[in-house]
């Protein structure tokens, strides 16, 4: 009984015992919360914005806050629209346009995979649309609307089965290659590419609306969320994508377009027609590890329309967000896609 | 009694393990507040904060012009290129480039969007520093 009196503490030891367990256990609460915080909030950034390809590009990168590396991804993206827009007079695919064999393994990987997508959407896209697209010129300084007799004279020439591009590329005489709707996707492609070499943690680069999204934004590894524009209310966001890494691409009847005795003409051309793609579909977002895939695909689902589309859109293993002329949102594969409320 | 001075009873026979360690109830009050605001600490830095838009308008990739649009509403020209910043948005009303894209871009209202004059090299973004979403898909 007496060993068992020496062995307690008087109160007063205990009291402060008691006190400082609880201060350690409030102080190490802290230091995590300190951590936790920390690890949520994104590394410091650097957003560079300027226009190329005709378009507008946004570069964000993270984890580097100087202006080189957001400076080369311009330059990337500037030098590749050297290559390939028809518009440049001396670029690679207006040499093929002009009929020359042109010596290029990238613009070679190009078409092969524009061919491959061509094939997959029966024509519905199509690569050699280059003569149709002229005719129409979205966005260029001849916008208008074509004789349908040009058109059908135009469509003669579209056939993506007489491209050449083993070695050099080249196409039939008279025929034209337009990459307008992969370009922006393939930038984001060229300019991954570049990421990679460098040190930056992470970046979200915006190709007049084709997205890149790479490495993190802070070392909790958040992903980023990209939001979709909805294609009717000009105020409104469709809804946000999480996602930790990929491409995104939209393809709608809402961003380039005119209007001519009250009819809408945008710019998303069918191939097998000509005209204005007229599927039940309004708004088409593809989700995958390819930019220019992305942005192929966005372009044929959209022509193809939801059935066609979404079988297209799970052959490449791809998600996406379609959106139907009654504004109903259907999402393909997997994609952690919130609705706007 | 005054109730931050009360002990807790070390006489009863099962002894409550706080009690046991001698601390008060002011003791116990000062804890809890401290868990509080560590508790509060850890969820404010989970959420985001809205901040106000601004709109920055770039020439030939300059920044020449910056305001927050839920100021006064004013309109500006740049380049050629007549942009009204109004209450919650931006547009382009006028340009005097042959295609008139940036007219018929219309009006953006979100972090992220953009307007762009190719021919007369003006962009307009707008910006926040804490938006709902990173990038804008379009």
């Amino acid at each position: 009984m007496s060993d068992k009196k020496k062995r307690e503490l008087n109160p007063k030891t205990k009291r402060i015992i008691g006190i400082i367990a609880a201060v350690i256990a409030v102080v190490a609460l802290a230091v995590c919360a300190y951590f936790y915080n920390s690890s949520k909030q994104d590394f410091d950034s650097y957003t560079k914005n300027g226009i190329a390809m005709g378009t507008v590009i946004t570069v964000k990168t993270y984890g580097d806050t100087t202006a080189p590396k957001a400076e080369a991804i311009m330059s990337v993206i500037n030098q590749l629209d050297k290559t390939i827009s028809w518009r440049e007079k001396d670029s690679a695919v207006a040499r093929v346009n002009n009929g020359e064999n042109v010596r290029l393994n990238e613009l070679s990987q190009i078409v092969a995979r524009c061919k491959d997508v061509a094939e997959n959407s029966d024509g519905a896209f199509d690569p050699t649309i280059g003569n149709v697209s002229t005719l129409w010129d979205f966005g260029g300084d001849n916008e208008r609307l074509p004789t349908d007799s040009e058109i059908q004279n135009a469509l003669k020439t579209v056939d993506y089965t007489k491209m050449k591009f083993d070695g050099a590329v080249s196409v039939d005489k008279g025929q034209k290659i337009d990459l307008g709707a992969v370009g922006k996707g393939y930038a984001c492609d060229m300019v991954k590419t570049y990421l990679e070499s460098t040190d930056i943690e992470g970046a979200v680069v915006s190709v007049g609306g084709s997205i890149l999204a790479y490495g993190h934004r802070n070392k909790a590894g958040d992903k980023w969320r990209i939001a979709v524009k909805h294609p009717r209310n000009e105020q409104g966001i469709l809804g946000t994508i999480s996602l930790d890494e990929g491409f995104v691409s939209t393809s709608g009847d809402y961003e380039k377009y005119f209007e001519k005795d009250g009819k809408r003409y945008h710019h998303i051309l069918d191939a097998r027609t000509g005209y204005p793609a007229e599927s039940d579909l309004i708004s088409v977002t593809i989700i995958t590890d390819n930019g220019l895939l992305s942005d192929a695909l966005s372009t044929a689902c959209f022509i193809l329309g939801s059935e066609k589309g979404k079988a297209l859109a799970e052959k490449y293993n791809a998600s996406a967000i379609f959106v139907n002329k009654e504004e109903k949102i259907e999402v393909v594969g997997d994609v952690d896609f919130e609705v706007n409320k | 009694m005054n109730a931050l001075d009360l002990h807790l009873d070390t006489s009863l026979p099962k002894k409550n393990p706080i009690s046991s360690l001698g601390i008060k109830l002011f003791d116990i009050v000062i804890i809890v507040l401290l868990l509080i605001i560590c508790g509060i600490w850890i969820v404010s830095g989970s959420f985001s904060k809205e901040e106000n838009l601004t709109a920055v308008v770039y020439v030939d990739g300059e920044e020449v012009y910056s305001k927050e649009i839920n100021t006064q509403s004013e309109s500006k020209t740049f380049n050629g290129v007549t942009v009204e910043f109004d209450e919650q948005s931006v547009k382009v009303s006028s340009s005097d480039c042959p295609n008139q894209l940036c007219v018929r871009t219309g009006t953006i209202y979100y972090s992220g969007e953009a307007i762009a004059c190719v021919p007369n090299k003006v962009v307009v973004i707008l910006k926040s520093e804490k938006a709902t979403a990173d990038i804008v898909a379009y």
